[in-house]
């Protein structure tokens, strides 16, 4: 059973953004226009490098007004696991790629009476959509991105050129810093906060928005962050009697995919729930990097997001 | 007759001091003076609290003296449910992220209450509703929209058009009112017999 319908796309540009960006578009090799989507959403590219298949989710930062292409932006990562370099290297205009429905785990708010968005580095790329779809609207926005240096400021200083005030930019390299606190205090009710960036940054722009108050219904978070690696263990299936091994650097649901099996997933970033699966024995413990199962769920240690999380032990048995 | 279990009733709870917001604007009505006094002697005194209060309510119960006998900082004692919901507004309009909003009352008081909220979108986590007094049902005519506050039984005449309501148990939160159709449209004249339901 295929659990995610996937889309069969070409690259038809790529335009070098930033030394570290690189900016592509794609279109549906079938024709058409592509589905429609809204600013906040991601798709899941598959990658088909060699002996790994890597499925990375980049968001959409293209107009969702226009539905001829999909942009995508992906920082080269020398350090990651493969999949920004693949794009970055083995990618070239042309490449036939497979990308799944656009998804919105970052969706905006529509009865806020104030939107602020908040921005590091290539997290704006969400937030250059969810922007777009602001920009048609009546709700006010503003907008805070923090970035390295004047040669990172591409988007930056393109969106302060559509959009003036309501951009402020700030120069890390310069020393110039979000001041969260300051931000947070005295806005109207009804205002919503939006933060994409380094995970440092969302947790100042978290626990300043906490210590002032504000509700958790209205913090908005996304974080694309690669599985952690760990260390090796081995997987049985109980439902089909197969048996799976997890390689350090592989997430378990990778080497689930690896192995043929179908697993469901959607945001692969340990968010959304889709691929919650049910532990029936373990030799040792689960590590849990998700943000999905409650304290609860993992005090019972039955359960386990296998697009993030692993365990450490020997040998894990699913019910699957 | 009915009553049932109704999905779509709000659930309500005791209220209790929420220490994650930095301004708690209490605001309640009749019988939900009973919430305010309970729960004033866990307010802790560094708290930013600010409280409305109407006696005015169905039943006759105004409990203004016993709530300003509570000892509150800044409290405003109203003469209508009209001018404490007016003072929400005005309140909300000028307040800031980080507010708690406390209501107590009847079912409609609250309903109507969360209604001002929501234009400030205030959410389920900023807002705390705890019933007190009167299962009076606020219903809401589908016909001419007219809603009322007092109503008991099965069978009410409607204030604005005259027709005879069955008031049914779907609550609606968007009118803050239960939902009441025209009873004899079919065979006019023909009518459930009357019955006090909600009191």
């Amino acid at each position: 059973m295929k659990t995610v319908d996937s889309i069969e796309v070409v690259v038809t540009a790529i335009e070098e953004v930033t030394p570290l960006i690189k900016r592509f578009t794609l279109r549906q090799i079938a024709g058409g226009g592509l589905p429609p989507f809204s600013g906040g959403c991601h798709v899941t590219v598959v990658m088909r490098g060699g002996e790994r298949t890597f499925r990375n989710p980049y968001s959409l930062l293209s107009s969702p007004r226009n539905l001829d292409s999909y942009e995508i932006a992906v920082r080269r990562d020398d350090q990651g696991r493969g999949g920004s370099l693949f794009m970055h290297e083995s990618v070239t205009v042309g490449t036939r790629l497979e990308i799944s429905h656009p998804i919105n785990l970052f969706p905006l708010s529509k009865l806020a009476r104030k939107q602020i968005l908040i921005a590091g580095g290539v997290g704006i790329t969400p937030i250059l959509a969810m922007i777009d779809d602001l920009s048609a609207g009546p709700i006010s926005w503003e907008l805070h991105y923090s970035m390295r240096g004047h040669e990172h400021a591409f988007f930056g200083n393109w969106l302060t050129g559509q959009h003036g005030d309501r951009v402020r930019l700030y120069d890390t390299s310069a020393g110039q810093r979000i001041d969260f606190a300051t931000l947070v205090a005295r806005q109207p009710l009804g205002t919503h906060l939006y933060v994409c960036g380094p995970g440092p940054m969302i947790a100042d722009a978290l626990a300043s928005a906490r210590a002032a108050g504000w509700p958790e219904s209205h913090l908005h978070v996304e974080q694309f962050a690669p599985p952690p690696a760990g260390e090796a263990f081995e997987v049985h299936l109980a439902t089909s009697g197969k048996t799976v091994q997890v390689s350090a650097e592989q997430s378990l649901l990778e080497a689930l995919e690896a192995a043929g099996i179908e697993a469901p997933y959607l945001c692969r970033s340990g968010a959304c729930g889709r691929c919650e699966l049910n532990v029936v024995e373990l030799d040792g413990e689960l590590l849990h990097n998700d943000h999905w199962l409650t304290a609860e769920d993992r005090l019972s240690g039955t359960k386990i997001m296998p697009c993030v999380s692993r365990s450490k032990c020997r040998r894990l048995v699913l019910d699957w | 007759m009915l009553v049932t279990n109704v999905k779509s009733r709000p659930q309500y709870q005791q209220l209790r001091f929420d220490a994650s917001g930095r301004f708690h604007l209490f605001i309640g009505q009749g019988e939900g003076g009973l919430a305010f006094q309970r729960v004033r002697p866990e307010l802790p005194d560094s708290a930013e609290i600010s409280v409305i209060y109407t006696g005015e309510s169905l039943t006759g119960c105004d409990l203004s003296e016993e709530v300003s006998g509570c000892g509150w900082r800044q409290l405003t004692l109203l003469p209508t449910q009209v001018d404490a919901l007016q003072l929400l507004d005005e309140v909300l309009a000028k307040s800031v992220m980080g507010i708690r909003l406390y209501v107590a009352g009847s079912e409609g008081f609250i309903g109507v209450a969360e209604q001002v909220a929501a234009r400030y979108n205030l959410q389920s986590d900023e807002l705390q509703r705890e019933h007190q007094g009167s299962s009076a049902r606020r219903v809401y005519c589908v016909h001419c929209q007219t809603s009322r506050d007092d109503v008991t039984t099965n069978i009410v005449v409607c204030r604005g058009c005259g027709r005879h309501l069955l008031v049914r148990d779907h609550y609606s939160r968007r009118l803050a009112a239960f939902m009441g159709v025209m009873a004899d449209a079919e065979a006019p004249g023909c009518l459930p017999e009357l019955c006090e339901v909600y009191e």
